[in-house]
């Protein structure tokens, strides 16, 4: 042959190919690779042809899969060869190993504008064809005009325009801007008037482009295809070589009608008539035969046909054929005519009134079900998801029920998922629900979604009457030998809220039931066991009267977990016991399950979320827009209000977030009697269900004990106190990594303002760390304990603290370590010293290292002015001899509050014990004024006592006089603005009722950002 | 719109590649693996059908060689199947007898056939390229003698 000369490319891949292994191939193609780039180098040497064996040497190199970083000029470089050969394999290699992306390319467009409007035709087929495979955006802006004209010209051959006809097509899909469609349109209608068939292919192929994207400039061409649709089917004036296995061109035959597709409608009635009389005798005339390629080939033809007669909302007698036709097809031997069978049948769906036809194949499309070929099998789930409704939902759930237990593994989630979707759109009752969900986590628990039984215990917990059905069936399906984990959690939800219904009868007594959830406690993993704490702290609660020997057996099981390592298990360990403590009490803070709000089932939306074929996402759209008829989609109730019932319980694993939207609401609905969250989401680790959550959630985010247990859970927990909001946020978010930036927990100035009112609790808390504080106080001396607590089973690196203390302060931080341990807790000393009064606040910086992740936050330190105060209580001897000894300003400051927090007096001299104020009863007359004293220590003024008189307006409680002494100016001032400021705002009340964060607030998770006091202060 | 074509031998080597959406050589190697691994494993009374990562690959098996092609959901698939096998016919009528081992030799020529073919098939008219690939071969390895295309014998 004429290539013998080319046997260096011979031998090279013989000896590619006799390699032994992946390891020598390797080294051949290496030592290859060395070759051709010394041969390069000295380029002098090389004659066109070794140029041109080399090239392709690069491209096999390249085709089996290794990098080739060089060369890349050289096979451009020969597309300006002179010669035909070296022309020919620069356009090829260059076609084949760049992509439309690279730089390279914008060196040749010259060259390859110079080949298109030249005069060789060979030259201009190879430009065409290279640009037409790799062009891109460039190409497109400077040679669409040249191969318009080529493709319109008359004087080029057939062979030309073909080329021509691809390459604008490339060039329209990488700019459509490169066809003006005014001129285009008449063009394209004057080039379907084309008599040779070759060039005819090639204009549909771009008419079709031209068409999916702007129908309405194109009507013109409508009739024309009709006419070529017709030439076809009849078979007149198609030469011979354009037929396949007797059939007239197939190709042209399928895009003309895939191109008509595209239009909305036909509207003169001749045209109409006409494509159907074509349509009409595609669909009758094509019958099977042997030959597996005119088969093929005749059948592309007919789908598309059937394709084309769906869109076009054909009469109902020529719908029927189609689906009669479709029938057949699902039914017989050859698999891709039942695969397209019933690919198309799904399609049919979206036609009406052609279900019930449908309807009647079900048997059919259930055996598909069990075709060997999963691609069969997909297709014929996605037909039952689609042709599913109240009539046949009974029979298609229990096949589907039926099918998972043998189906395969990749297939089952997606089984599982629409199996409870049709149950929960269909469902002729809500029991039938509530055991076809319960059947899915029994049949195939590792496939079943959280989703799918959070949906479960959201109808139940709205649907009174199924209550007691669901907590039977849950005792029923617990009661198996092995279940599987979703179902633990399910059940002992469900038995934990409702078993209480069916106390009376045999097994369910709450010991009994109690026993039975027990015996799996030691087999479930850590998500699962919150919940069952939870379950056991309703029993108890629903356990009246008390049964000793019950509460004995969960308490012991309370105090096992006190020091689990878990957070959440303990924080719930430790919360139920003391809670369960309180006797009757308990049945208020445990209540019933608000009702949820109702919403858009979330199921619904992850199938539509989830990326599916475009087919299967039709049927599900399809679903949707569909009308349902049962009673379990119940539209929009009104969201949970009314009295608060405040449930203690907590779902587990809660890793998505919460709708934010819902939690404002939710935080409204409190009427500000108590925020116990921050709307501020959860890591997200599925944004498709966070709806679900969110209607899970949403009642859960107001859960919060009163008053009275806030003080007592503090009590409890001195360690891990830090003020009622920030455990509420702790329970609500869990320790999820997260993949961009990493969100702090709980809302950072709270717990700034919280730790400013007490000495010891979180400061901060993230995925990967926790920061603790514990503070002492002597005189103006301080010493802070910071615990630097490592959450993550990897070390945490590069741990840095800066101090940046304010100027009134003196600090000392001792060494922090650079590397904290997996699970391990860093103590680090800190000393400080006040050196005089000012409301200014030290800063930490603190960075870390966790992976890839650098994590750095600015925090304030809750070294506060009233840190340095000690109470004192003074007789009115002592007090009026100082007040009247300071006269006047500076020592003496006077100033009219507004804008105070309306409260009463009693919680205004709470506010001012919390703050180291000791208010003295008694000493002013009038009893709307208060009057207290304190002591300040600082290096400068030593003990400094500061006097301090408020006097309030009983009619208008936003607005106060307040009175300040003390022998140092700046102290006054101080003193003044800092009490002011807490009168103001108040960050953070010590007992009675919180203030509302506004439901508006934005995105507080970044509070170390927004929050100008920590910026100002980053700024020092 | 096709996105590219694939060449797999029954070993799961790669015989040769076409590539018509921008796909990095790291995502090509991905896609060769993921795709052998799905095809290769499907037994032979099997549709011709892949449905993957939104897209369908169209298949066929001719002796030890898999000829695939990566198709739009949306696009007719039985349409791709014949142009699979038009590709075959051309490359038989071409090498006489095609065999695998033609095609690895000769990768250099396919390839010039390939690029071409979705010119002239793919996207273009199938049989009108008769012509053309004789001319084509015919310019591109000079070999208008030796090389006999007996158009009468084609039975299209």
């Amino acid at each position: 042959m004429a290539l013998s000369g080319m046997r260096g490319l011979s031998v090279f891949i013989s000896d590619v190919r006799n390699c032994q292994n992946k390891e020598q191939e390797r080294q051949r193609v290496d030592k290859e690779l060395g070759n051709i780039r010394t041969r390069f180098k000295n380029e002098k040497g090389l004659t066109p042809y070794e140029k041109k064996k080399y090239v392709w040497k690069m491209l096999y190199i390249y085709m089996l899969g290794y990098d080739v970083d060089f060369g890349h000029m050289e096979a451009v470089s020969l597309i300006s060869a002179p010669k035909y050969p070296e022309k020919q394999v620069g356009y090829i290699v260059t076609s084949c190993l760049l992509n439309e992306n690279h730089d390279f390319l914008r060196l040749v467009i010259n060259t390859v504008r110079n080949d298109i409007i030249g005069r060789n035709e060979t030259f201009q087929c190879l430009a065409l064809t290279m640009v037409g495979n790799i062009g891109g955006r460039e190409f497109a802006e400077s040679l669409a005009p040249d191969v318009q004209k080529l493709l319109i010209s008359s004087s080029c051959r057939p062979l030309v325009r073909k080329k021509a006809a691809l390459c604008l097509l490339r060039l329209y899909r990488k700019n459509s801007d490169v066809v003006n469609v005014d001129g285009w349109s008449d063009r394209m209608a004057q080039l379907l008037d084309e008599r040779d068939i070759g060039v005819l292919t090639s204009v549909m192929s771009l008419l079709v482009a031209l068409v999916a994207n702007n129908h309405d400039a194109y009507w013109s061409c409508l009739p024309k295809c009709v006419k070529i649709l017709e030439r076809l089917a009849r078979s007149q004036d198609v030469p011979p070589e354009y037929t396949y296995y007797g059939i007239p061109s197939p190709w042209l035959q399928v895009k003309t009608m895939r191109a008509l597709q595209y239009f909305p409608t036909i509207e003169d009635p001749n045209t109409r008539r006409s494509l159907f009389e074509v349509l009409q005798r595609i669909l009758m005339g094509t019958d099977v035969v042997k030959n597996v390629n005119k088969n093929n080939a005749s059948h592309a033809v007919l789908f598309e046909a059937l394709a084309l007669v769906m869109h076009l909302d054909a009469e109902k007698e020529m719908m029927s054929q189609c689906v009669a036709l479709l029938g057949k097809f699902i039914a017989v031997r050859e698999p891709n005519i039942r695969y397209l069978g019933l690919e198309n049948m799904t399609r049919m769906l979206m036609v009406t009134d052609v279900q019930e036809s449908i309807k009647r194949h079900q048997a059919q499309i259930i055996t598909s079900l069990k075709d060997p070929d999963i691609s069969i099998r997909r297709r014929a789930l996605d037909l039952l998801y689609g042709m599913c409704d109240v009539t046949n939902a009974k029979d298609i759930v229990e096949e589907l029920l039926q099918y998972l237990s043998t189906a395969d593994f990749v297939m089952r989630e997606e089984l599982a998922l629409k199996a409870a979707i049709l149950a929960e759109k269909f469902a002729p009752d809500l029991s039938w629900y509530v055991d076809v969900i319960l059947q899915l986590i029994d049949k195939a628990g590792d496939f079943v979604s959280d989703d799918i039984w959070y949906r479960v215990v959201q109808f139940v917990t709205n649907n009174e009457d199924l209550q007691p059905y669901a907590a039977a069936k849950a005792r029923e399906f617990l009661d198996k030998p092995a279940v599987h984990e979703t179902m633990v959690k399910v059940s002992s939800y469900l038995l934990g809220e409702y078993s209480h219904l069916l106390a009376r009868r045999p097994g369910f007594s709450p010991k009994e039931i109690f026993a039975m959830i027990n015996d799996k406690l030691p087999t479930v993993s850590t998500s699962t066991v919150p919940l069952i704490l939870s379950t056991y702290a309703k029993i108890l609660m629903h356990t009246q009267p008390p049964d000793p020997e019950l509460q004995d057996q969960i308490w012991t099981i309370f105090n096992k977990y006190e020091s689990f390592i878990d957070v959440e298990i303990q924080q719930r360990a430790v919360e139920y016991f003391a809670l369960s403590r309180k006797g009757a009490a308990l049945m208020d803070i445990l209540a019933e399950m608000p009702k949820f709000p109702e919403r858009q089932s979330a199921l619904l939306k992850r199938a539509e979320d989830t990326e599916v074929d475009t087919a299967e996402q039709s049927a599900i759209k399809m679903r949707t827009q569909q009308q349902t008829s049962n009673a379990l989609v119940v539209t929009d109730q009104p969201p949970a209000n009314g009295p608060l019932s405040v449930g203690l319980v907590k779902m587990p694993s809660m890793q998505h977030a919460n709708d934010t939207n819902l939690a404002d609401q939710e935080l409204i609905h409190a009427n500000g009697a108590m925020v116990l969250m921050d709307p501020q989401p959860a890591p997200v680790a599925a944004p498709p269900s966070a709806d679900l959550l969110g209607d899970l959630l949403s009642p859960l985010a107001i859960e919060g004990p009163t008053a009275a247990s806030v003080s007592s859970e503090q009590n409890l927990m001195p360690g891990l106190e830090s003020g009622p909001d920030a455990v509420g946020a702790l329970a609500l978010t869990t320790v999820e990594e997260q993949s961009n930036s990493v969100q702090p927990i709980g809302n950072i100035t709270e717990r700034f303002n919280a730790l400013c009112l007490k000495d010891s609790g979180v400061l901060y808390e993230d995925p990967y760390i926790q920061i603790g504080i514990k503070a002492e106080w002597h005189a103006h001396h301080g010493r802070f304990v910071l615990f630097l607590g490592n959450k993550n089973t990897s070390p945490l690196a590069s741990v840095q603290a800066v101090l940046l203390p304010p100027s009134h302060l003196k600090m000392e931080l001792s060494l922090v370590p650079e590397i904290i341990p997996p699970r391990a807790q860093v103590q680090c000393p800190l000393e400080l010293v006040n050196l005089r009064a000012s409301r200014e606040v030290a800063v930490l910086d603190l960075s870390y290292k966790f992976s890839t992740a650098m994590v750095n936050v600015k925090l304030r330190l809750p070294a506060v002015l009233n840190k340095f105060l000690q109470p004192i209580s003074v007789t009115a001897e002592e007090f009026f001899p100082q007040w009247r000894s300071l006269s006047g300003p500076p020592l003496k400051l006077q100033e009219v509050v507004r804008g105070v927090k309306p409260m009463s007096l009693p919680d205004m001299v709470s506010l001012f014990n919390s703050l180291h104020l000791a208010v003295s009863p008694g000493l002013d007359p009038n009893t709307n004024n208060l009057v207290a004293s304190t002591t300040f220590f600082s290096e400068t003024t030593r003990a400094m006592l500061c006097l301090i008189r408020v006097e309030t307006d009983p009619s208008d409680r936003t607005q106060l006089r307040m009175t300040i002494a003390s022998g140092d100016p700046t102290l006054t001032f101080e003193l003044k603005e800092f009490i002011k400021e807490h009168l103001v705002s108040i960050p953070v009340a010590s007992g009675p009722p919180l203030p509302a964060q506004p439901p508006s607030q934005p995105a507080v998770s970044n509070a170390s950002f927004t929050d100008p006091g920590a910026i100002l202060a980053g700024l020092l | 719109m096709i996105h590219f074509v694939l060449l797999i031998s029954r070993q799961g080597k790669v015989r040769l590649t076409k590539w018509y959406s921008p796909y990095s050589q790291k995502e090509r190697t991905k896609v060769i693996r993921e795709l052998s691994g799905v095809i290769l494993m499907r037994g032979p009374k099997l549709c011709n059908f892949v449905e993957w990562r939104g897209f369908k690959v169209i298949y066929k098996r001719y002796a030890s060689l898999y000829f695939c092609m990566c198709i739009d959901a949306d696009d007719n698939e039985l349409e791709i199947l014949e142009i699979i096998h038009h590709f075959v016919e051309i490359l038989d009528r071409y090498f006489g007898s095609v065999c695998e081992l033609d095609l690895i030799f000769n990768f250099h020529k396919v390839n010039l056939g390939n690029s071409f073919l979705r010119k002239c098939i793919v996207e273009d008219d199938y049989p009108g390229t008769e012509g053309t690939i004789v001319e084509f071969f015919r310019d591109a390895f000079k070999t208008e003698p030796r090389l006999k295309f007996n158009l009468d014998q084609v039975n299209i």
